[in-house]
């Protein structure tokens, strides 16, 4: 396979990508977030915030902008499961 | 030169690995699994992504844009590397799934085999990146419409079950104190918090505790005793406002108390260099990990990295008679392989070397896991020494979010002993603010 070096493994964004996303202003996590997509994959960020932040601080010379909140869930989680949390799933449904 | 199993024998009698492999071949209990249609042997209980790399299938799916090959790198439940489809649920991570009798597992979004991926041509047209945002909006209506299906058809995340699973009814907890985290720190605040007769839960995604000691090669097996309500083999999924959603074997508990004490200890992280995601690049958790199972990853190993695990992992395998370059202040400049690695670059002391190996050990220093803490408020900094971020807590573990603290390494980094003490010292912080605020 090619060369790429991989920030983000879940959702396939390559250094190169969030260097463009640099040179086009988005100097924060946010929005290279939004830019490129990284950390909205499988992991939510658990891989590659880490390394994103590095190359952000790396490039800019300072201390990266905080991350965005890790979402939920922290691993996949079975819809089924998920079902049971609305109006009739529970045992302490009255 | 192939991933393998290994025994005791093998081992210098008496070593503390020898004596965890002694443990698992006493009630090693043979099962065939199913990978894409091909029988697997294995041991009942091991995490399947293990029994597969002992067969020598380290390539399970591939990537969502490029289709790329994927394998198991981190092995604790951290990165996309082991999904698999098992039986008809898709998306399992293979490293937490234990190894039974008939289990079926196919690759996902791989056409046809994750083996061979007639899509990986992709990763070729796209040398650099494929901006698939900009594709979509730059072109007008029409072709977004036709990128979007082309996305979705390239980018599955495996095939949904045939038939609708149903609903799983929850259950309700509530406590004084939800402890997440079952290694040094939180085994040490749960016995704290009961002295200070507070109830507590505890809870962690491994099937028993330990935490990062479980993976140690270096250290006896031990089981230590837990004397507090726990749930293992369950993951603290998200947590808000004062409740937290635990899920374990496709069940939520919905838990509700007090204080949220958050011992997450820390992830692995493997660096940025070309071929970072090879399959075979694996971080030196995972690699000690199939270790203390009784599985050589490879027979030609780079380890790179200042980690302790590297160097634990180093002693194992020259013991092992296995050939290692060890390179503790060297970094990777490239991995290479088509869908393996094969080969790696190590810049080390000014100087540049190529090693042929069959696996590439990655330790780096590991980072705090802040996610749950995050997510429950607690605010984050910068460690500039170590380049990561890190919740923010006082002397005591206490977060600026009323209830919520964190306790041991995803603090900072602590010796094992240090681990144990913080996990007392916030547990008495937690009882206090709780007497306090009755």
């Amino acid at each position: 396979m090619t060369a790429k070096v991989m920030l983000c493994r879940c959702e396939d964004v390559t250094l190169d990508e969030v260097d463009e996303a640099i040179a086009l202003g988005h100097t924060d996590i946010e929005s290279v977030k939004r830019y490129t997509g990284f950390g909205t994959g499988w992991c939510q960020g658990k891989q590659c915030v880490t390394l994103c932040a590095r190359v952000l601080a790396e490039r800019t010379g300072e201390a990266p902008t905080l991350p965005f909140t890790p979402r939920p869930p922290v691993h996949p989680v079975p819809l089924g499961a998920l079902a049971s949390l609305g109006a009739h799933g529970g045992d302490d449904d009255a | 030169m192939a991933p393998r199993r290994i025994d005791a024998r093998e081992l210098p009698a008496g070593s503390a690995l020898a004596r965890r492999l002694a443990q698992i071949e006493k009630v090693a209990r043979a099962v065939t699994l199913e990978h894409d249609g091909t029988p697997v042997e294995a041991r009942a209980g091991e995490p399947v992504a293990l029994s597969l790399a002992a067969a020598g299938r380290l390539t399970l799916a591939r990537s969502p844009k490029y289709h790329r090959p994927r394998g198991a790198a981190c092995l604790r439940g951290d990165c996309d590397g082991c999904l698999v489809r098992a039986g008809d649920q898709p998306g399992v991570m293979a490293c937490r799934l234990a190894a039974d009798s008939g289990m079926k597992l196919t690759s996902q979004n791989a056409f046809p085999t994750a083996g061979f991926d007639v899509f990986a041509v992709t990763d070729w047209f796209f040398p650099k990146h494929l901006d698939h945002h900009r594709l979509m909006v730059d072109f007008g209506d029409a072709v977004n419409r036709t990128m979007q299906v082309f996305a979705r058809r390239m980018a599955g995340s495996g095939t949904l079950p045939e038939l609708p699973t149903g609903v799983v009814p929850h259950r309700t907890r509530d406590v004084d104190v939800l402890v997440v985290g079952a290694g040094r720190a939180g085994l040490a605040a749960v016995e704290t918090l009961a002295r200070e007769g507070l109830s507590a839960l505890l809870v962690d995604e491994e099937p028993a505790p330990g935490g990062a000691q479980r993976d140690r090669v270096d250290l006896a097996p031990e089981r230590p005793t837990v004397s507090v309500d726990a749930m293992f083999d369950a993951t603290a999924a998200a947590t808000y406002a004062n409740e937290t959603l635990v899920v374990q074997h496709g069940a939520i508990t919905r838990v509700t108390c007090r204080a949220r004490l958050f011992a997450t200890g820390t992830r692995d992280v493997i660096p940025a260099f070309a071929r970072n995601d090879l399959p075979g690049v694996v971080t030196a958790r995972a690699f000690a990990r199939a270790l203390t199972w009784g599985v050589l990853l490879g027979e030609r190993v780079v380890i790179v990295g200042p980690a302790a695990t590297g160097a634990r992992v180093n002693e194992v395998l020259r013991a092992l008679g296995v050939k290692t370059v060890y390179a503790p202040d060297g970094e990777v400049v490239e991995a290479h392989g088509a869908t393996a690695v094969r080969k790696v670059t190590v810049r080390e002391k000014g100087a540049t070397a190529e090693h042929r190996c069959d696996v590439l050990v990655c330790a780096d220093e590991p980072v705090p896991a802040y996610e749950l803490a995050g997510q429950a408020g607690a605010g984050l900094a910068w460690d500039h020494d170590r380049r990561c971020f890190a919740p923010r807590s006082d002397d005591e573990g206490a977060t600026e979010r009323d209830g919520v603290y964190v306790a041991g390494t995803v603090r900072r980094r602590m010796s094992d002993e240090q681990r144990s003490d913080d996990g007392v010292r916030v547990a008495r912080r937690i009882a206090r603010d709780l007497r306090g605020s009755r």
